[in-house]
């Protein structure tokens, strides 16, 4: 047989040729899952071509029809309809053959004893792929066992992680209803001495009793200072605990700033806030208003130090662009001003939290303007409208107000 | 005499808010619950009333929404009394129809002013 000249041959390199346009028709079409049916369909034809040309059922190709399942679930998954249809087709192939070899057709006629050397090869070249099938199969199934093993551990982390994070959750909303609950049963108290306190404060006013209005007015300020620190733990507490919503609202911050003034006014060691009028004082600003004022008051006790003298500071806001503003805070009066500012910038600067019994009585007001800061995402900087002063930046807060209430 | 309707359920602070707004010359009537609030509302006709939001079953928003329902008391205005100077409590209490709104204890001459500013 001249084997380079046989016609037979010449089918059978071409359909095996045929395989290279594969990895192009699939970069141009990403069709994977069609072009590994018709992939296998080819391989199919070229082996069914050898049998059919070279002997029939008793060709040396006919052993390459076992590798067909096993290429097959190498590219395709052997699960569902797929399994199913490539089962199928690999006995529709089987059943071609049959009919072919079996059902009268007439073979090419061949000399299977020229074929001894060739049969030998294929026989030994299907073994070694099988060989080498069963050590990738074998392969993939340890490395699948060990993923599975790995993924379960991962698994278990997850778990113990999530459990972890939902004790920690439910200790936070216990901290969160203790705090809530002790807020009304420390507050009903210290109201109840504080009004009264002032009630009877005025009355020995009224009545010209100084030294019972003096010790009246001892108890007055003590239960106010008892109170104004118990609402900062409270706050602080609460922004900690993750209770402490944003509320946005529009407001003019000319129509604000009065309230922050008259709040450092009554703080314990009262603070003269000087409000600097700017450009956008009167134009509408979203943001949470009752969280700002807590920062400018804490902000500016924090800054006046626990001197009671000469204590005033000048705040001015500046608007930026997209609804974002900074506000400065300058305190004025005093020789160690810079010093105050440093030493702040310092606190606010540090990633560490600040503890609320960290700074004593009094440094609360740092912690808790850090707080509110960092519950509207500001920034600290340098001020750049007053001298000297500290500068906290602040995003935009995203609303969901109607027009007509944020105009 | 400008009349003033407390509606508030501790008693201590009822008393005292009571004769801390007599001293300044208001004639003061009390409530201790929401719906006794409307009830009172609706029979006295108080000038204002002080509204305190954490009244038990029927909180002061509540009691708020039912005295501004009522076309014979929606013009009277409510100043709502909070524990807390939380802008949600503040938001709540603007939603609910309160004018203003007060957290306590209660600073006399503010909320003097308050008064005099809604009323007149």
């Amino acid at each position: 047989m001249d084997i380079v000249r046989d016609y037979r041959v010449g089918v059978f390199f071409l359909s095996i040729t045929a395989f290279w346009i594969y990895p192009f028709l699939l970069r141009a079409t990403r069709r994977y899952r069609l072009l590994a049916f018709v992939s296998i369909q080819n391989l199919a034809c070229c082996i069914l071509w050898a049998c059919y040309a070279f002997g029939g059922l008793l060709s040396p190709f006919l052993s390459w029809m076992l590798i067909i399942p096993l290429l097959s679930f190498l590219y395709l998954p052997s699960v569902g309809w797929i399994r199913n249809a490539l089962l199928t087709q690999l006995i529709c192939n089987l059943a071609l053959l049959l009919f072919i070899c079996l059902g009268g057709v007439t073979l090419p006629a061949v000399d299977l004893a020229e074929l001894q050397v060739i049969g030998l090869v294929s026989m030994g070249a299907v073994a070694i792929y099988f060989a080498m099938m069963a050590l990738y199969f074998a392969k993939m199934f340890h490395e699948q066992r060990e993923f599975g093993r790995e993924l379960n551990a991962l698994v278990s982390s997850s778990d113990n992680l999530r459990n972890l994070t939902s004790a920690a959750e439910q200790a936070g909303a216990a901290k969160a209803e203790f705090v809530a609950s002790m807020s009304h049963e420390l507050r009903t108290p210290l109201n109840a001495i504080i009004g009264y306190s002032q009630l009877l404060l005025e009355e020995a006013a009224d009545e010209g009793d100084d030294e019972g209005a003096d010790d009246l007015g001892k108890i007055h300020k003590s239960g106010s200072n008892l109170l104004y620190l118990i609402d900062h733990i409270l706050d602080y507490s609460r922004i900690e605990a993750g209770r402490m919503p944003i509320n946005p609202r529009a407001a003019r911050p000319a129509s604000e700033h009065p309230e922050w003034r008259d709040a450092c006014a009554r703080l314990p060691r009262p603070v003269e806030l000087i409000w600097r009028k700017g450009a956008g004082d009167e134009q509408p600003l979203v943001t949470d208003w009752t969280a700002l004022a807590a920062i400018v008051v804490n902000l500016a006790a924090s800054l006046c130090g626990t001197n009671d003298a000469g204590r005033r500071i000048a705040v001015a806001l500046h608007r930026g662009a997209g609804g974002s503003f900074a506000l400065e805070f300058a305190p004025l009066g005093r020789a160690e001003d810079d010093a105050a500012i440093d030493f702040n910038a310092e606190i606010f600067d540090n990633a560490q939290d600040v503890s609320p019994t960290q700074y004593g009585t009094m440094g609360i007001e740092s912690a808790l303007a850090l707080k509110y800061i960092q519950l509207l995402r500001g920034e600290f900087g340098h001020g750049t409208n007053l001298h000297g002063a500290l500068r906290v930046a602040f995003p935009s807060i995203e609303t969901e107000l109607p027009a007509e209430r944020a105009a | 005499m400008t009349l003033v309707l407390v509606v508030e359920d501790n008693e201590m602070n009822r008393d005292m808010l009571t004769r801390r707004l007599e001293r300044k010359g208001l004639a003061v009537e009390c409530a201790v619950s929401g719906p006794e609030g409307i009830r009172m509302a609706s029979q006295v006709m108080p000038d204002i009333v002080l509204m305190d939001v954490a009244l038990g079953e029927m909180d002061g928003w509540e009691a708020t929404r039912a005295i501004k329902a009522d076309p014979k008391t929606a013009h009277i205005p409510v100043i709502a009394l909070t524990a807390h100077a939380l802008e949600s409590d503040r938001k709540k209490s603007l939603e609910a129809g309160c004018s203003e709104f007060e957290t306590k204890p209660v600073d006399i001459e503010r909320l003097i002013t308050k008064i005099k500013f809604l009323i007149n």
